[in-house]
């Protein structure tokens, strides 16, 4: 191929810049930018746009938002999110300890644990709403639990159960940040949701590659509720999606809120 | 050994921030996605053991991009501005939104490293050897992974127009 004519691609340049680039293509992008009209004013203006990002973004400021990016998405260790390993080493002795006697009180006295069960049973079953996200897979479909695992691409059904609760919104917030609404289908449609047995959203919904994970929420309410108050609420904090139950349970409306999280392959 | 992300940012950041703004045409996102190219090397350390990290960023800087975009079609709901934009020059809207659905179908049976090796050829203008050494194949491995490509995309493109 001719390089007479050729404008030094910007990856070259860049890596020219570097010194990133074999000792010989390193000497060919040198000749290369000489006979580019402008090939020397392209290196010049890489440097003062080097100098004026740092600027404007320093090492320090971008250091604490990449770490702090790396710790929301929970990935440091093992999917745990950052708040949680940090408050987890800072009181493992306690929880040890706790651990061990709750193992004992459930050795120890069984009969509470029948109680316990029941009476959480009855809670749910009185009025409390049910939230379910179903794998989907042809006619198949599995149940998914909290934390379980998925990979992109596949189909995710809906569904709740109202109970006692008339109105409620439906969306998930992805790695990324980026919020879905998934009930109600249009921004402009009612919230009412549909009493008695398990309705499942008209559509199902397709997992794209967002990374770490897909956390859905179904926030509800006995009373109307203000769709786009919640809403400006979640924005605030869709890159803490574990803070949403604490944020939404601040606005008025006797709101509350049950969330299911998806963590991505 | 951990990563120091200043010193890391301090070299390569104002490259991965060009490259974010080049294909994102906003500041405010190509600068989400350039620290999404640190969070990503974060978490997968292991793989910046390469010669020239440069290539491997800069890779990371276009993928990252192009999932934003076709994550943001995907979920986007139409602002008004852009729309009214879009309206004012619609034969060039359309003929993008046919080129962007075209070039949808086209990579999205194909592999990620197939897109990033079209993606350096012909819009960045690298050469073919140019390629094969960001990507880490041979020259014909280059080669014959674009010829599968074009071949692909001529027959979709019959069938498209069809």
């Amino acid at each position: 191929m001719s390089n007479n004519k050729r404008r030094v691609p910007d990856l070259l340049l860049e890596q020219y810049l570097l010194n990133e680039l074999p000792e010989e293509e390193s000497r060919r992008i040198e000749e290369l930018l000489k006979q580019e009209k402008n090939g020397m004013k392209r290196l010049e203006k890489l440097k003062e746009s080097n100098k004026e990002i740092l600027e404007k973004h320093p090492a320090s400021v971008m250091n604490r938002s990449i770490r702090s990016k790396v710790e929301e998405a929970g990935s440091v260790k093992e999917g745990m999110p950052g708040f949680l390993y940090r408050t987890f080493t800072r009181y493992r002795y306690l929880y040890t300890a706790i651990g061990f006697v709750v193992i004992l009180f459930l050795v120890f006295i069984p009969q509470r644990i029948e109680h316990f069960v029941r009476d959480h049973e009855t809670i749910r079953i009185k009025g409390g709403a049910e939230f379910y996200i179903y794998l989907k897979e042809g006619d198949q479909k599995k149940r998914l639990k909290n934390n379980d695992t998925v990979r992109a691409g596949v189909l995710i059904q809906v569904a709740y159960k109202a109970g006692d609760a008339r109105y409620g919104i439906i969306f998930s917030i992805d790695g990324r940040g980026i919020i879905t609404l998934h009930f109600p289908g249009r921004q402009q449609d009612p919230c009412n949701l549909t009493p008695g047995r398990k309705m499942a959203l008209k559509e199902a919904y397709e997992l794209d590659d967002a990374p770490d994970y897909e956390h859905f929420f179904f926030i509800y309410s006995v009373k109307k509720i203000n769709k786009k108050r919640i809403m400006e609420k979640v924005k605030e904090v869709t890159k803490k999606p574990y803070r949403i139950k604490e944020e939404i349970k601040k606005l008025p409306g006797e709101l509350k809120v049950i969330g299911l999280k998806l963590v991505k392959e | 050994m951990d990563i120091d992300v200043e010193m890391l940012y301090n070299k390569y950041g104002p490259m991965v921030l060009r490259r974010c703004r080049s294909i994102l045409n906003n500041e405010e996102k190509a600068l989400d996605a350039m620290q999404d190219v640190f969070v990503q090397v974060l978490k997968k350390k292991n793989k910046l053991k390469a010669t020239y990290p440069s290539s491997l960023l800069y890779t990371i800087a276009t993928n990252i991009c192009l999932n934003k975009i076709r994550h943001e079609k995907r979920h986007s709901t139409v602002n008004s501005e852009d729309l009214i934009d879009n309206l004012m020059f619609i034969d060039d809207f359309q003929l993008k939104m046919e080129a962007r659905e075209f070039l949808e179908m086209i990579f999205s049976s194909e592999k990620e490293s197939t897109r990033d090796i079209a993606f350096l050829h012909f819009v960045d203008g690298l050469t073919l050897q140019e390629t094969a050494d960001r990507i880490g194949l041979s020259i014909s491995g280059v080669r014959k992974r674009l010829r599968l490509l074009m071949a692909r995309a001529g027959s979709m493109k019959e069938k498209y127009h069809e």
